[in-house]
């Protein structure tokens, strides 16, 4: 199960509210990988951005099986690496391909996962609900 | 270039068919191997004085240090770059042997893999590790990492999944020619893609097996090697490390082996067209694809092309894994020691049926995510 850090928090305490950010450096501008307190230049001052609320899909895959000790996947599930290349930033995200097929190269709409309290990046296939208003694995079928 | 260290010892430790009565544990494997590696080079584990390994958990340097009775290291390394490590061991073992740091180093390896397939034991245990808390808590694993590229591959190239059954079905050839492999009937792309889907476009026959068994290579500097059974040269070696995750590859379809292999063959001084064997690490039916392309050995998109064409078959130019590979022969969960022990048992003309002309064979290991690479050129001895 995820145990955040006081560098990643709130990362995970936006996306719970529906948002998806990333940390960006005050003095160079790169956006990090994923939330970090030292950026590569260096230097330690960061600003929280939002992503964009599309992102394209560098490439997915359908994995028959949810690993055992993630009991909150169901099986099968999609996962993807989705791009933002405006911000020369990419992140690992769940797919949500039930509105039809996803493909590569498509954009694809924020739209994060939530079963119980776990909360995940999720983009979906078609355009992006109110958050809290989405249900969660029942509709996650590729 | 000259040779400056040698393989003078390798072998397996009981492998292949699970189940299997004796050694029950990764150490006890691992000492099984270097016990059969230092006999092959007409050593004694007295002689050893520098120790390679890592493991998940069970074999590290510690453990098996004590386990072999090894009070009196000079050189230890513990360096854990998933399954391409006991191939970048050479390149740290010919640095050690060649700064005087040790004579004898031992690289051994031994897992229990299968027999531990079901207890989910954690790669990396602290959930707040970033590839805890933004990969594997998506469900992003060895396997789906590997199916990301694969997807990607069959997208820019235009290809479909049988391209890559292809890898699966020429390994198989190899495999009915060694009596260790643990699949050794005949395979057709048909059957690869009826086979149940594991990860998109992989499917169960695209994903390597899951053996306990282990492997053992010695090394010495060369010129110090005259007396051992038969050694083989190590003419050039590289390591190299990208991004950990797979959300940070620029290129999924591109690994490290660009430079770790850009740099094994400047070491060796040779061109592509010297090597006549090569083992190149197959966890997936991806992952040789993308070692052969990043190497130099097909133009990129090529590979799968050349596979079905024969190339790396039983009487192609250029056979490949010829063990019968992590999809066919055995895969302990960190494969590379195999690509070097098949490598010198083919330079050494010991491979029996499966033996091919040879006399420049690339090794070549593939760890984690895509995430690192160690490539080793090893020559006949002349």
């Amino acid at each position: 199960m995820i145990e955040a850090t006081a560098e990643t928090a709130s990362y995970w305490e936006a996306l719970r509210h529906g948002r998806l950010t990333a940390l960006q450096c005050v003095h160079c501008g790169r956006v990090q990988p994923t939330p970090r307190a030292i950026c590569r230049c260096g230097a330690s001052e960061m600003r929280q951005i939002d992503l964009p609320s599309e992102a394209e899909l560098v490439s997915y895959t359908v994995a028959s099986y949810a690993p055992p000790d993630l009991p909150y996947l169901p099986s099968p599930y999609t996962i993807g690496i989705f791009s933002f290349p405006a911000l020369q930033h990419q992140v690992m995200a769940l797919v949500d391909a039930s509105a039809g097929p996803a493909a590569i190269g498509d954009a694809l709409s924020f739209s994060p996962f939530r079963s119980g309290d776990v909360v995940l990046p999720q983009f979906a296939t078609r355009p992006a609900v109110q958050s809290q208003d989405r249900g969660s694995h029942d509709r996650f079928h590729a | 270039m000259t040779t400056r260290t040698a393989i003078v010892g390798a072998a397996l430790a009981d492998i292949g068919v699970p189940g299997l009565p004796g050694p029950t544990s990764a150490l006890a494997l691992a000492a099984q191997a270097s016990h059969r590696a230092l006999a092959d080079a007409g050593l004694r584990l007295a002689d050893v004085d520098g120790l390679l390994c890592c493991g998940f958990g069970e074999t590290s340097t510690y453990e098996l240090a004590d386990y072999l009775g090894l009070d009196e290291l000079a050189f230890v390394d513990g360096t854990c770059t998933g399954g391409s490590s006991w191939v970048t061991y050479v390149e740290h073992a010919m640095a050690a042997l060649e700064a005087g740091l040790c004579r004898v180093a031992l690289i051994a390896h031994g897992s229990l893999a299968y027999t531990d397939r079901k207890r989910h034991l954690p790669i990396w245990p602290d959930p707040r590790s970033p590839i805890n808390q933004f990969d594997q808590s998506l469900g992003g694993t060895f396997v789906t990492a590997h199916a990301l590229a694969a997807q990607r591959y069959i997208f820019d190239y235009g290809l479909e999944p049988e391209a890559l059954a292809e890898v699966a079905v020429a390994t198989r050839r190899w495999a009915a020619l060694n009596p260790l492999a643990r699949f050794r009937t005949p395979l057709t792309v048909e059957e690869v893609r009826a086979s149940r889907p594991i990860s998109t476009p992989l499917n169960l026959l695209d994903c390597c097996l899951i053996s306990d068994g282990g492997g053992a290579v010695v090394l010495m500097r060369a010129d110090e090697a005259a007396d051992t059974r038969k050694p083989v040269s190590v003419l050039g070696v590289g390591s190299s490390q990208g991004a950990f995750s797979m959300a940070g590859k620029a290129d999924l379809t591109r690994t490290p082996a660009l430079e770790s292999g850009k740099r094994a063959f400047v070491m060796a001084g040779l061109d592509r067209s010297a090597v006549d064997h090569l083992m190149l690490y197959d966890s997936f039916t991806i992952t040789p694809v993308l070692a052969m392309e990043d190497l130099g050995f097909a133009p990129r998109g090529q590979a799968t092309r050349l596979i079905a064409e024969g190339v790396t078959s039983p009487g192609g130019r250029l056979p490949m894994n010829t063990n019968g590979g992590g999809l066919a022969f055995a895969h302990t969960g960190m494969y590379g020691v195999f690509t070097l022990i098949e490598a010198v048992t083919q330079l050494r003309g010991e491979a029996g049926e499966r033996q091919v002309p040879c006399s420049v064979s690339l090794a070549h290991g593939v760890g984690d995510f895509l995430t690192s690479t160690g490539t080793c050129i090893l020559g006949r001895k002349p």
